[in-house]
């Protein structure tokens, strides 16, 4: 229903909406990078905190920014099991046949989890901040150099934006397909393997259809309002980055340095 | 089989929003047999509350009854709730997934204990009552289909387990008017054959003409309900419902506020015609 | 003259080893400033013609010229589609953006207009469906009728001279329906585009200058809506039924009771029942 769907644009003026969509892609980066390399208990509490100013900063609602994440909580425990459970380490806590848990497989299991936390945090925090077209143009300018190998770059940030806005739509429908399945008499929610084998197609089948009807009208909509290819259309407005925009750079820089070498 | 439901409350978690409530001690009792159909302007639940009877969402409180038995409650027996109670949601094509026709209108009948020749018998009579024949399109895979035969296939799926509640959501949007003209025939033949109809549309000329008794829903509540004459005896209220009466009604209004003297709760094509005639001959 | 000139059009494509014929030799001519109604039944082949007009789909066989430009030659397609919008039946299809304004722009950016204009023309393309104030919504979180007008608004956007609608009103709920309905005899009335609107709904085609009847694949008949509507032999052929108070006319008549003329419309029923009086 006219429910909003998270992770997409939401209209605002929040600093953080006002930035440059090209500096911010790269602050992402630099944060993203500052998540994968940190490994300390104090790294971490700088880069949670960076990451809960950034969502103050930008004035979102809360709801828009947790919402994916509890679509994950399966697959954050599931990674959270298997690196506490099966983590080779030295003195085991407790051990019972094969599972050994150890203190450095628990640490293990939490910094996992924490780092895809914080990665789907930043890059929520990113695509709710920043238009769509925005988006795509900023991706299109930092992909430039790859033109140099022919390869169409364009089109490339042209489809991946284009795929994100229907990602709401295609979950509705999936909803919709797996009730109507559900109505029908599949398995879904048995727990034998054999019912969950014969309950893919039904569901898989109708969503790829679907999916690829959907592809179709939209190609022909595209083309019907002039779309021949992303290379020839309205240049976006290539205005030099603003001190704010050099300022958010500096400063992801060093708060990447900062929990890298400092913490 | 009857329906209840008592003092349902209902929400769904709203995405960006805050969780957005559909129902709030929401109360609906539904006998066997009848024909009833619902109208709503978009958004005030009424799908929402089809998925609750068909107990593929599951309330937040209250009870949902079907033959006196409550459908959430542990260890309530699921397959006979998907044998008595059959839904067609709203474009119903984009579910088939079959290779071909047969196998598609028998894949609701796979846990139904049918043998080979029974379930062949189904999907024979499933197929001859959407107004196909069966030798003929059996083997056709249903991606090859037109839009309104992918449509009348996909129902017939649903047929084939004959259930005892059938629901239909918007069954005949887009449909041109002689497939809707047969498809409200069909609704109507089940209905006398004992079959309980529910039926979601916003045609009101389509409601007029086939359902005993209708409802009206606003933001979850029920605000409306009656014989679809009561309901549209008032078209003020339905106007500010943002939904329409039914042609025929509209008409009588439109002359009586001419004054010309006409029956107050008229709603029906025929309806009008009788009375038009008695009317102008009497002159 | 004619805006939009077809002869001996020609469809047919094949599926499970047969040959579906959609269009049969088709001929069609609309006017400039027209407002035409394309009306049939599910399966007609209306949505295969209109899909010619702004060449999505290439000309088989026969002849079309479109505002001037011939619509086989592949050369002028994209200067087509430039003076031929057209909108779709599915509103949750059509939408490349998900916010309002960067998706009206879509269209002036493909065709190159300068940066600087384009905020001008998306402000006047949402004003002219009355969506204005709405730039910045999702359009996700809009109903299905304001959905099709801020589709309606990208095609206006590049000042097209024929707005085609393919069934756009087919998927809304009768609140929404008649929203789309009232921009579209707008923009026809105001913007004096010529619009082609396809549609199985028959009183929608009560608002056409001329309505054009397809069945079996070939333009069974062409005329006022008067002239068509008031036919149910006519239209029975084509698998449609008549308005209402058609219907009316006849089965008063064959019981003797006659009308001065035939109705269209309710408040035309209701009209000639009154003068009866």
């Amino acid at each position: 229903m006219n429910t909003m769907p998270s992770g997409q644009y939401i209209t605002g003026t929040s600093m953080l909406h006002r930035l440059d969509a090209r500096g911010k892609l790269i602050c992402m980066f630099v944060l993203l990078t500052a998540v994968i390399l940190t490994s300390t208990l104090w790294g971490y509490i700088f880069i949670i905190a960076v990451t809960a100013a950034l969502m103050l900063f930008s004035a979102l609602p809360a709801a828009a920014l947790f919402t994916p994440l509890r679509r994950l909580w399966l697959f954050f425990t599931v990674i959270f099991l298997m690196n506490a459970l099966f983590f080779d380490g030295n003195a085991p806590l407790c051990s019972w046949w094969i599972f050994h848990i150890t203190a450095a497989g628990l640490s293990q299991g939490a910094q996992v989890v924490l780092r895809v936390l914080l990665v789907v945090l930043l890059s929520n925090i990113l695509t709710c901040t920043t238009r769509p077209m925005e988006l795509t143009g900023a991706l299109e300018s930092l992909l430039k150099p790859l033109k140099l190998f022919r390869i169409p770059v364009e089109d490339i940030a042209m489809i991946l934006s284009v795929a994100i806005q229907f990602i709401p739509t295609l979950s509705e429908e999936a909803d919709m397909i797996k009730k109507a399945q559900t109505a029908r008499g599949a398995r879904f929610e048995s727990r034998r393997l054999t019912d969950k084998a014969a309950s893919v197609a039904p569901l898989v089948v109708p969503i790829f259809l679907s999916a690829f009807r959907r592809a179709d009208e939209l190609s022909m909509a595209m083309e019907a309002r002039g779309y021949r290819n992303a290379g020839s259309r309205t240049k976006k407005d290539r205005h030099a980055l603003h001190l704010p925009d050099y300022l958010a750079l500096t400063a992801s820089m060093m708060i990447c340095a900062a929990s890298v070498f400092i913490f | 089989m009857s329906i209840e439901l008592n003092h349902i409350s209902c929400s769904y978690p709203g995405g960006a929003q805050e969780s957005v409530t559909v129902f709030d001690d929401f109360s609906l009792h539904i006998a066997d047999g009848e024909f009833i159909g619902i109208m709503g302007h978009t958004g005030c639940g009424k799908t929402t509350l089809l998925q609750l009877m068909a107990g593929l969402i599951a309330p937040s409180g209250g009870e949902v009854l079907i033959n006196g038995e409550d459908i959430n409650k542990a260890g309530y027996d699921r397959s006979i709730l998907r044998r008595s109670v059959g839904i067609v949601f709203q474009y119903p094509e984009y579910q088939l997934f079959e290779t071909t026709v047969e196998k598609d209108v028998a894949f609701g009948l796979k846990h139904s204990g049918l043998s080979r020749a029974e379930v062949r018998e189904r999907v024979i009579w499933a197929l001859t009552l959407m107004g196909f024949s069966y030798e003929n399109i059996r083997t056709r895979s249903p991606l090859t289909l037109s839009g309104g035969e992918k449509r009348r296939v996909a129902i017939a799926g649903v047929l084939a387990v004959k259930p005892d509640i059938l629901m239909f959501d918007e069954p005949i949007a887009g449909l041109d008017p002689q497939n809707r003209t047969a498809f409200l025939e069909l609704a109507a033949q089940l209905n006398r054959q004992g079959t309980t109809v529910i039926i979601v549309s916003h045609n009101a000329d389509a409601l007029a003409e086939s359902v005993c008794r209708l409802i009206v829903m606003d933001r979850g509540r029920t605000v409306m309900d009656g014989t679809p004459n009561s309901v549209f005896a008032d078209p003020v209220r339905m106007q500010e419902l943002h939904l329409g009466v039914s042609t025929p009604r509209a008409i009588a209004d439109m002359l009586a506020k001419r004054g010309i003297p006409i029956a107050p709760d008229i709603i029906r094509y025929e309806e009008l015609l009788l009375e038009l005639r008695m009317n102008l001959k009497a002159r | 003259m004619c805006m939009i000139s077809g002869t001996g059009i020609r469809f047919a494509y094949e599926a499970d080893g047969r040959l579906k014929r959609v269009l049969r030799d088709l001929d069609i001519q609309i006017q400039r400033g027209e407002f035409a109604v394309v009306l049939g039944a599910n399966g007609s082949g209306k949505s295969t013609l209109v899909k010619h007009f702004n060449a999505l789909l290439p000309l088989q066989k026969g002849e079309l010229t479109v505002a001037g430009i011939n619509a086989a030659g592949r050369s002028d397609i994209w200067r087509l589609r430039r003076v031929c919008g057209m909108v779709f039946q599915n509103p949750d299809n059509q939408f490349v953006s998900s916010v309002v304004e960067e998706d009206v722009a879509f269209g002036l950016e493909n065709y190159e207009v300068p940066r600087e204009q384009i905020p001008d023309r998306v402000r006047k393309a949402l004003r002219l469906v009355g969506m204005e104030g709405y730039e910045n919504r999702s359009p996700h979180s809009l109903s299905g009728g304001q959905k099709q007008r801020v589709a309606l608004a990208g095609v206006l956007a590049l000042e097209p001279d024929i707005v085609i609608l393919d069934e756009v009103t087919a998927m809304l709920d009768p609140q929404g329906r008649q929203e789309v309905l009232e921009s579209v005899r707008r923009l026809h009335e105001q913007e004096k585009k010529t619009v082609v609107m396809i549609t199985h709904y028959i009183e929608e085609a009560v608002l056409a200058d001329r309505v054009f009847l397809l069945g079996d694949g070939v333009l069974q008949a062409c005329g006022t809506p008067r002239e068509i509507l008031t036919d149910p032999q006519l239209l029975d052929k084509a698998g449609l039924t008549p308005p209402l108070p058609v219907k009316i006319y006849y089965d008063l008549y064959k019981t003797g009771i006659r009308l001065d003329r035939i109705p269209l419309t309710n408040e035309e029923l209701v009209e000639e029942l009154c003068q009866l009086n």
